[in-house]
């Protein structure tokens, strides 16, 4: 196993109260696999990855509960020059706008070799060299040029290649990327997502791959975690996701896609509602509001994730049938979702 | 000059188009110097676009950013002044010197923007923001602009109570709907929707689509819906326009665009976009576009798609795509296509691979 996280919870204090961004989140990630988190802004799906990479802001943001083992080393709670060692050698990250991770007045070249001297000791000749060649890899044209170049001066896809190529220049153990295509055209993302499948392919790296985009998810992972107000609601090999989604909100989600691969004309069946203030309080399911599958338990009590078979989970009191998941709503007989008890305070 | 794609031509049938655009351009000069300002150059971001846009339709125009697509969409409304080109409402100029037109324009025009955070007034409220336009038209008194008011958050799916709020109290979803509501509340015959789902959340875009559907059957609205979600557009446009570096290079029926691509640009645009399913992307072969978009204040000779084109590298580098641009052609099926070689695409495996359909789904 290289990376376990088990039962992870953040929360962040702000002027408004206390968010519990991440909840009871667990799991596993072996070597040189993709897994994906998926879900919408708020779901805690960037937060579980800064948690891991030690990057949660100390002022306000805090690890609450839980444990994080990489290659048998625990991260909850390591000295921050430790946690300096394995960034960047063992964990690297890439982040959806590459303009905030690059410094803006140092060249490319020389945030390149600022990466590989954090950790190896070598001669400037061969820095240059080798920032050089790690921009030939990633796909970069005339390299010896780009180097002595300034993050503004190239383009939203090279930038997110040059963070690659830091990135991976050491071969780490683990990528985390979040969100590393949202904000380029669908031409770019195409060439960074083969770049990104690539590389990891030859170094034998692992991939947490953070994203909202199902169809970056069907591309790139072999395993997904959807994540909902701070907490895994289902759990499955990325194939089964989408043959066959337990949980009413992936149902939702992929009800709401629009798409072109398939027949036209296909109606949306969107989710009603918006996510859950996250200054509430959560009491029972935190999807229930928006729920078509509600029952009354899921007013009272939030469903823990469980095996629906060895490698699908779902935290639901009223998962989906095969039926219902192709059309997107409840289809038994007198079905109605349940109304919410007395005295129940929406959002 | 190009053909106006569509209608044999505008005024001979019964009833112009709604909005006929003509040759269209929108360049920006570039000027260097401080004191004395030479210009250097223009950026092309709009370069010749024709278009018709009819009643109750929705045209949706697809392309990356760089493309034109919201200067075009800008242009329309004069948000971007036209460097020259005619669009003509109802076959009346307006970029002609009649202020009765322009008047017109910006009451039966109307637009909606990306970001819902920034386009709303954050010191005005709701109530105030919806009942502007009406405020400025002159239309009715203090009472009857609120009861429509009123009528336009029904509409749009708020509740009335929002009336009193200020935009900052909404989430995105609630956002956009507050500025669908104001874009409405003149009664316009054409909505040009930029990039109106790319700030929300998946589950929120879906009850947008939704609703600018329904308001389209309900109210009879035409739409100019500009996007780079090439799903999002198939899901609400009855045609389609693909724009790279400030030209149309392909337009069809929706259907037909993503079952037959004919261009080899958009042929890259979709085999570059995932979908949703892991058997067809675990299969699928990508043409993966070498390079960016080149900068429109450099604008190539010949083919602007040539720097990147696959066909072009195919066929050796054509001398007709180096120094020939090619025009908008109508081709069988209605639509038109800006390719020197586009027969070679039809049937090609590019072609049929393009969309992620299976063969077998692309024969029904």
């Amino acid at each position: 196993m290289l990376l376990s996280v088990q039962d992870l919870a953040v929360r962040f204090r702000t002027e408004d109260g206390t968010v519990h961004a991440v909840n009871r989140v667990s799991f596993d990630l072996e070597a040189a696999e993709t897994l994906a988190i998926v879900g919408e802004s708020g779901c805690g799906k960037s937060a579980t990855s800064l948690a891991i990479m030690g990057l949660l802001p100390r002022s306000h943001a805090s690890i609450a509960a839980g444990r994080i083992r990489f290659a048998g080393t625990e991260l909850v709670g390591l000295p921050e020059s430790r946690m300096r060692e394995i960034r960047g050698r063992d964990i690297s990250m890439v982040f959806q706008d590459p303009m905030t991770s690059l410094n803006p007045v140092l060249t490319i070249g020389r945030q390149l070799t600022e990466a590989l001297t954090a950790h190896k000791r070598l001669a400037r000749a061969e820095l240059k060299a080798r920032a050089v060649e790690l921009l030939r890899m990633v796909g970069i044209a005339e390299p010896e040029r780009q180097v002595e170049r300034y993050p503004h001066q190239l383009s939203g896809g090279m930038r997110q290649r040059v963070m690659l190529a830091m990135a991976l220049c050491l071969a780490p153990k683990l990528l985390i990327a979040d969100e590393p295509t949202t904000a380029l055209d669908v031409t770019i993302q195409a060439q960074v997502l083969e770049l990104v499948a690539e590389l990891t392919r030859r170094s034998g790296t692992a991939v947490l791959l953070i994203t909202h985009n199902l169809g970056v998810v069907a591309a790139m992972t072999q395993r997904v975690l959807v994540m909902y107000a701070g907490y895994i609601v289902e759990r499955a090999p990325t194939a089964e996701i989408f043959d066959r989604p337990l949980h009413p909100y992936t149902v939702g989600l992929l009800h709401s896609l629009p798409r072109f691969d398939d027949a036209a004309g296909d109606s949306l069946v969107p989710i009603e509602g918006a996510p859950p203030d996250p200054y509430m309080p959560i009491r029972g399911c935190p999807f229930a509001p928006r729920c078509a599958w509600r029952i009354d338990a899921c007013w009272r009590e939030n469903p823990v994730l469980l095996p629906a078979d060895s490698a699908h989970g779902v935290a639901c009191h009223n998962p989906v049938s095969a039926g219902e998941a192709l059309a997107g709503r409840p289809m038994r007989p007198g079905f109605a979702p349940a109304a919410p008890p007395e005295g129940w305070e929406g959002p | 000059m190009i053909p106006a794609e569509g209608k044999e031509a505008a005024g001979a049938g019964p009833r112009p188009p709604l909005l006929a655009v003509k040759d269209l351009a929108v360049h920006f000069p570039i000027t260097r110097g401080l004191l004395w300002q030479r210009h250097a150059g223009a950026v092309r971001a709009v370069d010749g676009v024709s278009f018709d846009l009819h009643y109750g339709q929705t045209l949706g125009l697809v392309g990356e950013s760089g493309s034109g697509k919201s200067t075009t969409g800008r242009a329309l409304v004069r948000l971007n002044e036209p460097t020259a080109g005619s669009i003509r409402l109802e076959g009346r100029d307006i970029l002609g010197p009649s202020s009765e037109v322009g008047a017109e324009l910006r009451r039966r025009v109307q637009m909606i923007f990306q970001d819902p955070y920034s386009s709303l007034n954050p010191r005005m409220t709701v109530g105030a923001i919806i009942g502007e336009p009406l405020a400025i038209h002159g239309r009715g008194d203090a009472a009857e602009r609120r009861a429509r008011v009123l009528e336009l958050l029904d509409i749009v799916g708020l509740p009335r109570r929002s009336m009193t709020r200020f935009p900052h109290q909404f989430s995105g979803g609630q956002r956009q709907r507050i500025g669908i509501a104001r874009a409405l509340a003149l009664d316009p015959d054409l909505v040009i929707a930029d990039e109106p789902i790319s700030a929300l959340d998946v589950s929120i875009q879906a009850q947008i689509l939704n609703l600018m559907k329904r308001l389209q059957k309900d109210l009879g609205l035409a739409y100019l819906f500009i996007s780079h979600d090439l799903a999002a557009v198939r899901y609400i446009s009855n045609r389609i326009m693909v724009m790279y570096l400030g030209r149309i290079v392909e337009v069809a029926d929706a259907s037909e665009l993503y079952r037959r691509p004919l261009h080899p640009y958009t042929i890259a645009l979709l085999s570059a976009a995932p979908v949703p399913n892991p058997r067809i992307e675990a299969s699928r072969k990508r043409i993966i576009l070498a390079g960016d978009m080149p900068s429109s204040s450099e604008v190539p000779a010949g083919c602007r798609f040539r720097s990147r084109c696959w066909l072009c590298k195919r066929l050796g580098d054509p001398e007709e795509c180096r120094t020939r641009e090619p025009e908008l052609t109508a081709v069988q099926r209605g639509g038109s296509v800006a390719c020197h070689f586009s027969e070679r695409v039809e049937g090609s495996l590019e072609q049929n691979a393009a969309a992620g359909v299976s063969p077998a789904l692309q024969t029904t």
